[in-house]
């Protein structure tokens, strides 16, 4: 499984396609400050208003701010709404 | 997000709240399973958001696997409403009712205006009616086409006519005939002979060959100006002949004054009785009915709502009594009466072409007095008559 991940990753290299695409990563996109959307599969771990701790498979991602909320959650993805203040990859 | 508002309040959702140890856990089933949970929020535990109400039905594994206790705080949508109202047959019955009489008045004609060089008045009213548009009439038994034919072929004051049909309203443009025009382009071949008997006075003639002289006396009938004019190589031409023929004419006229007669009076008591005409369909305002003999005044109070005229009209018709008196008159106001009379028909009939007139001459019968009485005036008595027939 391993050889097959970094095998497809090295055709994304040679494509020059961004890391992690072919092997399931997760592509997050902000607006401003006041959003972001994260494509792929996900789970929550911990939800509050001023943290967010999201389970991307590979990686856990960490959003800190104000009055956070996720709007949406589903198979395909999330949507976290609010003031994002920080982003944190553990 | 107003569409998906409102789409969320057609199907129906649920704002609910619960308690328990894993709130994201039951998020992330939620998700997993294909339940859309929109603003969530979690604090101290405890999670609040809102659901489809069909979504709510099938969580209560999930609450299960996750050690949730849900409750629902709020129920919103259309679902709930028409529920709560279920019981009350009107409502259902009363939209029913409005959409069927929506859909079958918007199939009958329920205004109709007229544009162009006329006013919307009632004769013009009528000629419509004549040629199949009138209010309250079906739209799909009117064909445009075949009315403006109709009504062209029937109205000879008009050129032209569109008919328009929009929806329940009817646009009728209407243009009217030029009739100088009309006359200058039908320039028929024709003679000027005598309207009436007298003696020529005066000749203008602006073509044709004039075949009477200036003191000539005419007969009804006999030829003034001629339309056939013989040409210097004997060949002949046909031209409208038009002319201004004065002439001194003799005018008779008679009048009777009765010494019996029956004189109207205006009571002054008035009855005004109202109707009620929606598109075609006359309602009474009143009960009873009003005892002749009376005089009749009708207005029309028609509603507008902007520049759309409302097929509605509130008809008032003011009855006025009125009662006959017997008068009988004596034999000089019977012909007191007869020259009043004999003015009357003077005005009417010889207007202001009386040069001279010669004395009246009263005749007394047993039923009233005869006044007759010879005018002379001074009349253009031309008059065009058609060569070929």
């Amino acid at each position: 499984m391993a050889n097959v991940k970094n095998k497809l990753n090295k055709i994304n290299k040679y494509f020059e396609l961004p890391e992690g695409l072919a092997t399931g990563g997760i592509c997050i996109e902000l607006m401003s400050n006041k959003q972001a959307i994260l494509d792929g599969k996900c789970s929550v771990l911990q939800y509050s208003d001023t943290q967010i701790k999201i389970n991307t498979g590979n990686s856990t991602v960490e959003f800190f701010g104000k009055n956070l909320c996720l709007d949406t959650l589903n198979k395909e993805g999330a949507q976290i709404g609010g003031t994002i203040q920080k982003i944190e990859f553990l | 997000m107003f569409m998906l508002k409102s789409f969320r309040y057609i199907t129906g959702y649920v704002k609910f709240s619960g308690k328990g140890t894993f709130p994201e856990r039951f998020l992330n089933l939620c998700a997993n399973n294909n339940i859309l949970v929109w603003s969530p929020k979690v604090k101290y535990g405890e999670i609040s958001g809102f659901m489809h109400i069909n979504d709510y039905k099938n969580i209560r594994k999930i609450a299960k696997k996750s050690c949730m206790r849900l409750k629902i705080e709020k129920r919103r949508g259309a679902p709930f409403l028409i529920n709560r109202y279920k019981k009350r047959y009107g409502i259902p019955i009363g939209f029913a009712l409005f959409f069927f009489v929506l859909v079958y008045l918007s199939g009958f004609c329920l205004n109709i205006t007229v544009t162009g060089d006329v006013v919307k008045t009632e004769k013009v009213e009528n000629a419509l009616a004549d040629s199949g548009i009138y209010l309250g009439r079906r739209i799909s038994d009117i064909d445009s086409d075949v009315a403006r034919q109709r009504f062209l072929i029937k109205n000879k004051d008009f050129s032209y006519a569109a008919i328009n049909i929009k929806g329940s309203h009817i646009a009728v443009e209407l243009v009217k005939t030029d009739k100088k025009k009309m006359k200058n382009t039908s320039k028929f071949p024709c003679n000027v002979t005598a309207k009436t008997a007298g003696e020529i006075l005066k000749i203008k003639a602006y073509e044709g060959k004039i075949s009477v002289k200036i003191g000539e006396a005419v007969a009804p009938g006999d030829l003034l100006v001629s339309g056939v004019i013989e040409l210097t190589d004997k060949t002949t031409k046909f031209v409208h002949a038009e002319a201004e023929v004065i002439a001194l004419t003799r005018h008779k006229l008679e009048v009777f004054a009765p010494f019996k007669s029956k004189q109207r009076l205006k009571e002054g008591k008035k009855i005004s009785r109202s109707v009620l005409k929606i598109a075609n369909i006359n309602i009474p305002l009143f009960l009873g009915e009003v005892k002749k003999p009376y005089e009749t005044k009708k207005s029309v109070k028609k509603y507008k709502i902007g520049s759309c005229e409302m097929p509605l009209k509130i008809i008032k018709v003011d009855f006025t009594k009125v009662k006959y008196k017997k008068v009988l008159l004596n034999k000089n106001s019977a012909k007191i009466l007869a020259k009043q009379k004999m003015n009357e028909l003077k005005k009417k009939k010889l207007k202001n072409s009386v040069k001279s007139s010669q004395k009246g001459k009263f005749r007394v019968t047993k039923k009233g007095v005869f006044y007759s009485k010879v005018y002379f005036c001074e009349e253009n008595i031309a008059k065009s008559k058609k060569i070929l027939k």
